[in-house]
């Protein structure tokens, strides 16, 4: 049985968020001039803070609220604080972009806060209800921002596709959450392991229950098969909104199986194992083939993400406590990555105007060497070349997965991402090799700091590896 | 040498240090190229002296590594730890004496981006050094993959002809060798719990661990040997790369191959060698019969080198792979011997490139008359890669062919057809360019070897004379850490013994006669 901690003690980031986020609403609907600047600063503030909140307010060791339907534990604190600060990131990208395009909305960054708000509570649920909450929270943020960014016309279509891929998974969600309560009468986690444990376990309503909210899940992390939405909108949508939808949810999703394959799914994780390797290769195969055939970038990292996605798969379905952490560590560095890739996808502009084309990078590296050289080592870092903090990520992965027994599908993986090393190696190739052909300008302060802060990390990961692994173990061990 | 000085750590990242400061040199001008360029020297030359001292303070009678350093790195039981035994301490001193040479042959070939060619070219002996020293397989993999990526900008920025293929060919075929390896070293992991190379030796492997990790671990490194039919990505890399890169990818990379044998393949798979023997044997005279007659028929002289090299690494293998005591001291001989000789023709060739701006054979012709010293001293090496003896060629090809004659009397004809075949090339060679009139226009005011390739090509020469003349001197240092390394019991022509089946307790194995 877990401690219960007080409301305030344990959901104090939350309120903060809750509170601050209306408050800051009312407030740009009525100051009309100073609106979008004052927002988005605050905005920033209210989620440094509620980051503050989460690791040092929200109590010692593992405790619920709400009745068992939120829980805070260090792995929850460890992973509300990287999703606050990734956030904190997609304002500012989302600031850099609509300052350049005179388009200054400041539903933006409330948005993204509702849609941190939600991934929180997402990170946080031990009741499957509570995980439906999080999950709306977070689809209704995410199709107001797209609806908010005033992609292009062609991009509209998608963003309805978009829009409904997410109520189709909210459905998949809500049929999954029906068929375990009519199999185990529980919704709360541990409440239906119990119950689980307690039965033979594997019955087929809890089967296909757990399929639907895996699959569900999968729409957000945008895993193949269900990578259809994400993709579409990460192409046609401005940067901050591809860049937002393929990290913040992603983590999100991540920890939300993480926790129920330890939880209430632990029972039957042979069955979860199979979906997760399926997922996973299914994953792994078209992210790395598909890759070839980007020629818009954003898109290119789209593919690239859905790469990763399958090695965090991978971790998951390792089951045992070596893979969750290798997958949080993975998660941390993939976050990290992304970050850093998009600040340099959008410090790239020529007058004024952001590339997209990859054909548009050529000869980068003559006129602006430090963004090309952040670019390379970001690019480098995906691809999984060592010394950069991608192939740490990785090696941990497949020790899990080959302590696991899953040496024919670590042999796959492998030859995957041997071939999706020739994805970014064709990037770095026109980033050095060809001939500048057009004039790029200069790099933003913000943007660079930010790049330059996640290039950095990429670069001197190898030096404190294993502190990362150790705090992700402590997290993995707070979660078993 | 005072203990618990970092000495190893000071030579492995001295060329790091000289290439980030390479990095923030001010300038773009040729006097910051010209100062670039000295910094580049001075950072090498002195990381050679330094290995000196390593050398100097090595005590040959001990077998184990020595001037160890640990510490806790990546978590889980993976460290940093360097050390070197008689095996590294000769590579780690040949890498170090042979990246001043490589940096001095761009000199004057490279005229655009030299910041970032030094660069380059320093971040590689960082690599190169560090996994000649890693005592951690995880170090090591990280060093030899981290060398997969200097070398294709190298190649692809400042490569000729088709660079661009061969940059990407030189990509792949390394990415899946290192991907290979990669799984092999998770294997050991999760196997043995640690990926220190001295505590994975004395542990038994389990079968799952044997079964997918010799396999994988085999096609690791003949793809970075080359061994047939994975040459190509080499000879095209080789063939199109600048003066520095092929010298350091027909040298470095490929004792990197024969380093990661001994290291790796040997001690911790001996069944390997065994159960492999016919495919080994089989790819090994394949790849010295086809590479010899390719270099046979080449019209490129860097190609044919290339060629050469790949023949001879064919050898290099099948002396290994002998696991005798002489097989793989004279694959140590021969490493060393045919590193020093392919630095000395890839040098000499490019000579010849940045005095005609051709590789062709059909361009030459007759420059004794002209280049009495460059002659001189191409001959030199020529006799070298032959096998004449006095030189270090004569008694590493000697002894290989001992050791191969020993374990499989057989395998002999085709090593006599290499080394035949291998003379002939080397002479027809060293007559076209030459010997023969001097007819060419180009070539009537041809300057001979100036000062800086003086300085150059000669060391090089004398190593290679000095090898041959006292073989010992090489022998010596090597020779404890290989007879620990062969004592283990795949040692087949001294004493028969009885050893387990890894992870199969139960049965034992007969080997020997």
């Amino acid at each position: 049985m877990i401690n219960q901690g007080t409301i305030l003690g344990s959901a104090l980031p939350e309120i903060i968020l809750l509170v601050g986020v209306v408050a800051l609403f009312a407030f740009g609907l009525f100051a009309k001039r100073v609106a979008y600047s004052a927002v988005t600063g605050m905005s920033m503030g209210l989620l440094l803070i509620a980051a503050v909140a989460v690791v040092g307010f929200s109590g010692e060791g593992t405790h619920a609220a709400f009745y068992s339907s939120f829980i805070v534990d260090d792995f929850s604190r460890m992973l509300k604080a990287l999703l606050l600060c990734v956030c904190v990131i997609m304002i500012l990208f989302a600031d850099a972009h609509m300052r350049l395009a005179d388009h200054e909305d400041f539903r933006t960054p409330i948005s993204i806060i509702l849609g941190a708000l939600g991934m929180m509570i997402m990170i946080s649920s031990h009741n499957l209800l509570s995980l439906f909450i999080g999950v709306e929270l977070t689809t209704i943020s995410l199709c107001w921002m797209i609806y908010s960014s005033h992609g292009s016309a062609k991009a509209a279509v998608s963003g309805k596709h978009y829009v409904r891929l997410s109520m189709l998974s909210s459905a998949f969600l809500f049929a999954g959450i029906l068929l375990f309560y009519f199999s185990t009468s529980a919704l709360n986690y541990e409440v239906i392991h119990w119950t689980l444990t307690q039965s033979d376990g594997l019955t087929t309503p809890v089967l296909i229950g757990s399929m639907f909210i895996v699959a569900a899940l999968s729409f957000k992390l945008c895993s193949v098969p269900f990578h259809g939405g994400v993709l579409d909108v990460a192409k046609g949508f401005p940067t901050y909104v591809s860049a937002h939808l393929l990290t913040a949810p992603v983590i999100a999703s991540i920890c939300v199986l993480a926790r129920l394959a330890t939880g209430p799914f632990e029972t039957i994780s042979s069955g979860l194992e199979q979906t997760f390797l399926i997922l996973c290769l299914l994953s792994l195969l078209v992210g790395s083939l598909a890759i070839f055939s980007a020629s818009n970038i954003k898109e290119f990292f789209g593919y690239t993400a859905i790469t990763h996605v399958g090695f965090l798969l991978l971790g998951l379905a390792s089951g045992s406590d070596a893979g969750i952490s290798a997958t949080i560590g993975y998660l941390v560095v993939y976050a990290i990555m992304m970050i850093g890739t998009f600040a340099c996808v959008m410090a790239t502009q020529r007058d004024g105007m952001p590339v997209y084309e990859l054909s548009e990078y050529a000869g980068l590296s003559q006129v602006r060497p430090v963004l090309a050289a952040l670019f390379a080592v970001l690019l480098l870092s995906h691809a999984g070349l060592p010394w950069f903090a991608g192939f740490f990520a990785k090696i941990y992965i497949f020790i899990a997965a080959i302590g696991s027994g899953h040496i024919i599908t670590v042999l796959l993986v492998s030859l995957a991402a041997v071939i999706s090393i020739h994805g970014p190696i064709r990037i770095i190739k026109s980033l050095y090799f060809d001939k500048p052909s057009q004039r790029y300008s200069p790099v933003s302060p913000d943007l660079f700091y930010v790049m330059f802060g996640s290039g950095l990390f990429v670069f001197t990961y190898i030096v404190f590896a294993g502190l990362v692994q150790n705090v992700t173990r402590a997290a993995t061990m707070s979660l078993l | 040498m005072v203990d618990g000085f970092p000495i190893l750590s000071i030579i492995i990242f001295l060329p790091l240090v000289g290439a980030s400061v390479v990095l923030i040199t001010p300038g773009a001008d040729d006097v910051s190229s010209e100062n670039i360029k000295s910094l580049a020297v001075i950072t090498t030359c002195f990381t050679f002296i330094f290995s000196l001292s390593v050398l100097f303070w090595f005590d040959i009678s001990n077998a184990g590594y020595q001037f160890v350093e640990t510490v806790a790195w990546a978590g889980s039981g993976i460290q940093y730890k360097v050390g070197v035994d008689g095996i590294s301490i000769l590579f780690l001193i040949l890498t170090t004496f042979i990246v001043p040479i490589a940096v001095v042959s761009g000199w004057k070939t490279i005229r655009h981006r030299m910041r970032e060619y030094i660069f380059a070219i320093l971040v590689l002996e960082t690599t190169f050094l560090g996994l000649l020293c890693a005592v951690d397989l995880v170090l090591f993999f990280v060093f030899l993959a981290g060398a997969i990526f200097p070398l294709y900008y190298l190649i692809g920025i400042w490569g000729k002809g088709n660079a661009e293929a061969a940059s990407t060919k030189l990509i792949s075929f390394l990415s899946v060798s290192a991907a290979s390896l990669l799984i092999v070293i998770v294997l050991l992991y999760s196997d043995a719990g640690t990926t220190d190379l001295v505590e994975l030796k004395a542990h038994s492997l389990s079968h799952t661990t044997t079964t997918y990790g010799w396999p994988l671990l085999f096609l690791a490194f003949c793809l970075l040997a080359p061994i047939w039919p994975f040459h190509r990505w080499f000879v095209d890399a080789v063939a199109s790369a600048p003066t520095s890169c092929s010298i350091l990818l027909s040298s470095l990379v490929m004792n990197v191959a024969g380093y990661g044998f001994l290291r790796v393949a040997l001690p911790l798979f001996p069944q390997g060698a065994i159960e492999f023997e016919g495919i080994l044997v089989g790819l090994s005279a394949i790849t010295m019969i086809v590479s010899v007659l390719a270099a046979l028929v080449e019209k490129d002289i860097k190609r044919l080198i290339a060629y050469m090299c790949v023949a001879h690494m064919g050898l290099i293998i099948l002396s290994i792979f002998t696991a005798t005591q002489t097989g793989v001291l004279a694959a140590l001989l021969h490493m060393v011997s045919f590193s020093l000789v392919a630095t000395g023709l890839f040098l000499s060739a490019g000579l010849l490139e940045e005095r005609v701006s051709s590789t062709d054979l059909k361009a030459f012709g007759g420059l004794t008359v002209r280049m009495p010293l460059f002659a001189f001293a191409f001959l030199i090496a020529i006799l070298a890669a032959i096998g004449v003896p006095g030189t270090s060629g004569f008694v590493a090809q000697f002894s290989a062919l001992v050791a191969v004659y020993n374990a499989n009397g057989g395998i002999i004809v085709f090593v006599a057809v290499l080394l035949f075949l291998s003379a002939l090339i080397g002479i027809r060679l060293y007559k076209t360019v030459f010997l023969g009139p001097l007819e060419k226009e180009g070539f009537k005011d041809v300057a001979d070897l100036n000062t800086r390739e003086k300085y150059a090509l000669f060391p090089i020469l004398a190593l290679i004379i000095f090898a041959g003349i006292f073989p010992n001197s090489v022998w010596s240092i090597a020779q404890t850490a290989v007879l620990d390394l062969t004592e283990r019991p795949v040692s087949r022509d001294y004493s028969p013994q009885t050893f387990a089946v890894p992870g199969d307790g139960s049965q034992a194995v007969k080997s020997g006669p």
